[in-house]
């Protein structure tokens, strides 16, 4: 709790200005204005610091991921179940999107009714990809005229992922097929796979007859197949340069190519780079949700300045894929071994 | 062509660019009315504002016209608020309201300045009243319709308040703002004592409380929204960005009516403290310095407050006007030291005013008129006060020969050394002072010295006179005048001289005594220059007074103020004898058998004193008729307000301000006086009355005899008392000229009827404690001693009324209408909604948007099916409603008809009804979860049928 001198000097001061005319100037009849005044906050300040520790508040939004350019829409959820109105509720938080957060800082003033759960909706428009942070940090809530305060601590974090346009009819056209290595042609360095099993999935279209656990099949009467767990990078390894200046442009690119990889049938892993840790993760991109959980992650990676960064560390670190298809706003460079392959 | 940005775009569309994202909305699950938020708004302000207007009209008594007074409030209210309703509203509505206020005003001009008049005239006569202080400050009402004129100003003064009220309230909801602008007015009758009744003061402080409470709340931060305004609004300060909600009115009417129950619950308690009565009120120097300032205002407008000068309680050097009220310090100014020799008050001279010019009085006179007067003066073109001093002293002194008179010593201390006048004891005067006279006690005596207070000590050795009353006066020619033996007369006439040329009697001038002398010779005195100041210097009144004068004494002829005319033919004589003698007749007479002739100066002296007897008896007689006048028609006030500039003094008092204090009295006392051929002059000093001594003075141990000769009162004490002497005691009165016996004081100021203010009584603190303890708190009101007493069987029952009920009527009737407020407010808004409902709706209608018609209807439909627990559903779907609707009315007829038990029966009846229901449910099914467009035509159908569902 917080004692807030100056409103309460204001407050005395008119308390003592009728005092002062009850006294010298003998109203005294002007004695049961004093009683309100005293009366007020010592009724309403109790109350309100009792009541005040049952308020609950937290965040959430409508949609978990959004296309860029859509509006997503947080809310902040307020629970009051005293009879008691806050009428003034300020909830401090943060509206980011991770790939160019800002320390900016929004109070949202609310007047929480008494006996009532409500929303305040916050409509927020997006024009770039990234994940949008709405994070509660705090939330003050004042007493009867400003005297005392609290602050509650409401802490809660929203995510919202903005995942690039979806385009139809990307010409990627540059990219060349790979010769389709697979766990058997792969040759022993590279991209090889471990006889260990990873998973055991249904089958989707396109899987390798080899892959089929047929022995399962005829068991659960439906096909299974065999993920392997790999031992090395895969054949091809997209590498997208998380510059900070041509973000979307790179993921729109990264986005249209992997669509087009995998229209194609393509395997192909995207190699994320972070700058802070000198790491790289690597993402098996087959389906939609392995791409979102990819976006998801680097969404949270930081950015830099640099244009070849992640590319050259990929070299320096002695990665044993030699396939890299690098890709920086919406310039695409298949490389072999560091150097540049003509697309053409 | 391309679409201009708005700033706030441009904003968003940087951020956007900069960040990637922006808060576009922000906004709440129920969407805020400003419309209704300003009506809530309204509801305050009408509270405060009222209660403040009828409570100072209440508390004055005004005779005003409530029920136009209430509804204006409440229009001008919710007007004055709806202005926050949107932008250009605020703009337009502002200088529409500005311009109908002034078109308004000039077109009532006449009504409402008669009206402000009467209400400034009505207040300044209760404060008047209160201050026991003449009001003649009357502005003019041209209307006299006072309940017409007040109510038409008190509309002006209301339209002006609410748009106060509106910015404490609708923009700021500032509590000590709100609160301030009520306090402020209530204030004017509060001061005086008049209390506003409880049920404006109940409205004015749920209003305040109200505001408080919602103070500091989000409600107060409310911009004026714009057509599409946000219901949070966006605001950036110090790198942070506000979002802030608009309000809702429903929190605020919730707040409104806590306010309400709080303040009257409030009231209940603290009934006690309100009902008590102002009481006595102990001397404060803050509350008399701003009793001072109030009484300037009230009698002389804010330009009285630049017109003043500081006064020892009127005594001013002559100086007059300038004083509004006079407020004794209580502080010592001198002290006297002396015996008492009786119960008189002796009279300290400070000031002689001999000229009086219409705003002051001068203790100079002009020389060219009197240059004859036989004095240094050195060059100067006037004589001054000490001068006079001088010459009254000597002539006086030498008349002044009364009998039975005593001698004593006055000692005079001067403790406030700002005190800058030098008094002396008055009836005698100081000898030897200018002129270097020793003090009859030598300061260095060790036995007689004493040290009274830090200021300069002055000795005066006095002659002490009995005060003489008029009855004295009227037969003082034997006392005071030295008549010739008369075996001197005899002697000279019996020395068988016989001169032929002694044919007349001369006035000596110095000793009022006779001499003979003959025509031819003339005088045998130089000169009567002295008669000349005094018939010539004290009768001057200026002539435009002179002229007011003539007409006020006519008029004041029931006092007897007429019959004064033959003063005039006897001064006249009498100064003829004075200049040219008497002339005595040679008689003869037989002595010793031999035939003698004589001067019968006997009668001339008979024929001299007579004359001077008729005289003084006549100028004692005009001062008690004048001193009766004022007692009846003057009373006497130590507030009496300034004399505005230009006027003059005198004929100010005796015109327009009819009330004064004792330089008033005494300034019109010496100008009627005078008028009447009286000399007269205005004395300023100090009166030290024989209570001071009985009550005040300290008993010194110095020896009485050594100080006091004669016979007093107190023969047997003669001690020397040490008498305090403050302020208060500074008085102001006439002196007489008396023929024979010289300038003698008169006390023409009327007593005072106001209460003495006390110095030194319990401090404003310690009396509010002892008034707080003494409380009572009312509680006994069904007790032995209240409201029925049966005295005997025989008298009627006294039934007083009832306290107890009166003081539940005080509460009742303010709760009465706060609610009945509120529910007119909630009816109205009710209302209103519904018809900006149907409007809303008729154009969603017209635009074919049938959607959110029907739902809304829908809703109502299922709104009331909840309240009749038919559907108990939270969200229930169209067809279930249908479903659980036929079950309902076919329930429903079948209980009616009896026929509960056959099955069929009622399946088939649930059958038809259902079908029946179909229809309407089926449309909102289509219209709401269907792509379904529906036309004018089926959505009359359905709302038809809806119709007759609900």
């Amino acid at each position: 709790m917080k004692i807030h001198v100056w409103s309460i000097i204001k407050y005395l001061f008119i308390f003592i200005l009728i005092f002062f005319f009850v006294v010298v100037f003998k109203q005294n009849y002007l004695v049961f204005l004093l009683f309100p005044y005293v009366l007020l906050p010592a009724v309403l300040i109790p109350v309100f610091l009792i009541n005040v520790k049952k308020i609950s508040l937290t965040g959430g939004s409508v949609v978990a991921d959004t296309e860029v350019g859509n509006n997503i829409l947080f809310f902040a959820e307020y629970d009051n179940p005293t009879y008691y109105p806050f009428l003034k509720c300020s909830l401090t938080f943060s509206m980011n999107n991770m790939f160019f957060s800002t320390d900016k800082i929004n109070l949202l003033n609310i007047n929480i009714m008494p006996k009532k759960k409500d929303r305040i909706n916050i409509s927020v428009k997006t024009s770039k990809i990234g994940m949008v942070v709405f994070e509660g940090k705090g939330m003050k809530v004042t007493g009867f005229m400003g005297m005392v305060s609290v602050n509650l601590p409401v802490s809660f974090s929203v995510q919202v992922a903005v995942f690039p346009e979806k385009k139809e009819n990307v010409d990627v056209a540059e990219i060349p097929y790979s010769e389709g290595y697979d766990e058997y042609t792969e040759p022993d360095l590279k991209g090889n796979l471990s006889s260990d099993i990873k998973e055991i999935r249904e089958y989707r279209p396109g899987d390798r007859l080899a892959r089929i656990h047929w022995k399962l099949s005829s068991k659960l009467d439906e096909l299974a197949v065999k993920e392997m767990e790999r031992t090395s990078v895969m054949s091809l390894v997209v590498v997208p340069e998380l510059e900070k200046s041509n973000i979307s442009a790179t993921v729109d690119t990264l986005d249209a190519v992997t669509h087009e990889l995998a229209k194609r049938g393509e395997r192909f892993e995207i190699c994320l780079f972070n700058s802070v840790s000198c790491s790289f993760d690597y993402y098996v991109i087959d389906n939609e949700e392995s791409l979102t959980a990819c976006y998801r992650d680097m969404y949270f990676l930081p950015l830099y300045e640099s244009a070849d960064m992640a590319k050259e560390a990929y070299y320096a670190s002695n990665q044993k894929s030699t396939l890299l298809l690098s890709i920086y706003g919406d310039e695409v460079k298949l490389l072999e071994d560091g150097i540049e392959v003509s697309l053409n | 062509m391309r679409k201009r940005l708005s700033r706030q775009e441009k904003k968003q569309i940087l951020e956007l660019d900069s960040t990637g994202i922006a808060i576009e909305d922000v906004y709440g699950s129920r969407k805020a009315s400003p419309l209704f938020l300003c009506l809530s708004k309204a509801m305050i302000i009408f509270l405060v504002c009222v209660g403040t207007v009828t409570g100072f009209c209440d508390a004055f008594s005004l005779n005003y016209d409530k029920t136009t007074i209430v509804f204006f409030t409440l229009a001008a209210s919710v007007l004055i608020s709806l202005l926050y309703f949107h932008k250009k509203v605020f703009y337009i509505g502002y200088i529409a309201f500005l311009i109908l206020f002034t078109v308004e005003l000039l077109r009532y001009y006449l009504y409402a300045n008669s009206g402000f008049q009467a209400i400034t005239n009505h207040i300044r006569e209760e404060y008047g009243e209160f201050f026991n202080m003449s009001v003649v400050r009357s502005a003019e009402e041209s209307i006299t319709n006072r309940k017409l004129t007040i109510t038409i100003a008190l509309i002006f003064i209301i339209a002006f308040l609410v748009i106060m009220y509106n910015i404490t309230v609708s923009r700021y909801m500032n509590f000590a703002e709100t609160f301030g602008i009520s306090f402020i007015l209530m204030q004017i009758p509060l001061y005086i004592g008049h209390k506003p009744p409880l049920f404006s003061v109940i409205l004015i402080m749920t209003g305040c409380i109200c505001t408080g409470l919602l103070q500091k709340g989000s409600f107060n931060r409310v911009t004026i929204p714009g057509k599409n305004a946000p219901d949070y609004i966006k605001d950036k300060l110090f790198k942070k960005t506000y979002y802030t909600t608009r309000g809702d009115h429903r929190g605020i009417l919730m707040v409104l009516a806590i306010s309400a129950v709080f303040s009257f619950f409030i009231c209940i308690f603290s009934l006690p403290a309100y009902s008590r009565d102002i009481g006595e009120t102990p001397e404060d120097s803050a509350k008399a310095s701003l009793d001072d300032t109030i009484k300037i205002l009230v009698q002389n407008g804010i330009y009285g407050l630049f017109n003043s000068y500081d006064s020892i309680n009127g005594l001013n050097r002559g100086a007059l006007g300038g004083v509004s009220a006079v407020s004794p310090d209580f502080r010592t100014d001198i002290v006297v030291s002396y015996v008492p020799y009786g119960k008189e008050t002796i009279y300290l001279s400070g000031f002689k005013g001999v000229s009086y010019f219409g705003t002051n009085w001068n203790n100079r006179i002009d020389l060219k008129d009197y240059s004859e007067l036989g004095l240094n003066i050195n060059g100067r073109d006037y004589i001054s006060s000490q001068e006079i001093d001088s010459i009254d002293h000597d002539i006086t002194s030498n008349m002044l020969k009364v009998k039975d008179s005593v001698t004593g010593a006055m000692q005079i201390d001067y403790v406030d050394k700002s005190f800058g006048m030098d008094v002396y004891p008055y009836i005698t005067y100081p000898s030897g002072i200018e002129s270097g006279a020793d003090p009859i006690y030598e300061p260095d005596d060790p036995a007689k010295e004493r040290v009274v207070g830090t200021g300069k000590a002055v000795y005066y050795p006095i002659q002490y006179a009995q005060y003489l009353g008029a009855d004295d006066y009227s037969n003082t020619n034997s006392t005071v005048v030295t008549l010739p033996k008369s075996s001197d007369r005899i002697s000279t006439l019996s020395d068988g001289t016989y001169r032929k040329t002694v044919n007349r009697l001369y006035i000596d001038e110095m000793t009022d005594g006779i001499v003979m002398g003959s025509t031819a010779d003339g005088s045998p005195y130089e000169k009567i220059s002295y008669q000349d100041y005094i018939y010539d210097a004290c009768l001057q009144v200026p002539d435009e007074l002179d002229r007011y004068l003539d007409t006020f004494v006519r008029e004041h002829s029931d006092f007897g103020l007429t019959g004064f005319f033959n003063h005039r033919m006897l001064t006249n004589e009498l100064n003829e004898i004075r200049e040219n003698g008497i002339a005595i007749e040679l008689r003869t007479t037989e002595i010793e058998d031999r035939q003698v002739v004589y001067y019968d100066i006997e009668d001339a002296y008979d024929k001299v004193y007579a004359l001077k007897d008729s005289i003084n008896e006549y100028r004692l007689a005009a001062c008690d008729a004048i001193k009766e006048m004022f007692l009846a028609e003057y009373p006497y006030t130590l507030s009496p307000g300034k004399t505005p500039r230009g006027e003059d003094y005198v004929r100010y008092f005796l015109e327009s301000q009819k009330r004064g204090l004792c330089s008033h009295f005494a300034s019109a006392g010496v100008m009627i006086l005078r008028h009447m051929g009286i000399p007269a002059r205005y004395i300023e000093g100090y009166c030290v009355p024989y209570s001071l001594v009985s009550e005040e003075a300290d008993k010194t141990d110095i020896d009485g005899s050594d100080w006091f000769s004669g016979e007093n009162e107190f023969n047997a004490d003669k001690t020397v008392y040490s008498v305090p002497v403050s302020d208060y005691y500074a008085h102001a009165w006439v002196e007489i000229y008396l023929e024979g016996q010289g300038w003698v004081p008169y006390e023409l100021t009327p007593p005072s009827f106001e209460a003495a203010p006390v110095g030194a009584e319990m401090s404003g603190i310690g009396r509010f404690f002892s008034q707080l303890l003494n409380v009572d708190l009312g509680f006994g009101a069904g007790d032995s001693d209240s409201s029925v007493s049966i005295a005997d069987e025989n008298t009627p029952i006294a039934i007083e009324e009832d306290e107890t009920n009166k003081d539940l009527a005080i509460f009742v009737y303010p709760l009465l209408f706060i609610v009945g407020a509120v529910i007119i407010f909630w009816m109205l808004f009710l209302l209103i909604r519904k018809a900006v409902l149907e409007i809303r709706y008729s154009k969603y209608i017209k635009q074919g948007n049938f959607a959110p018609v029907v739902y809304a209807r829908y809703n109502e439909l299922v709104k009331k099916l909840k309240r009749k627990k038919i559907v108990t559903a939270a969200n229930p779907l169209p067809m279930e409603v249908c479903n659980t609707l036929s079950a309902y009315l076919t329930n429903k007829v079948l209980e009616k008809s009896q026929t509960l038990n056959e099955n069929q029966d009622s399946k088939e009846m649930y059958n038809k009804t259902f079908s029946e229901n179909l229809p309407v449910f089926k449309y909102i099914e289509q219209v709401l979860y269907s792509d379904f467009r529906s036309n004018i035509e089926e959505y009359n159908k359905f709302y038809i049928n809806l119709k007759t569902l609900m």
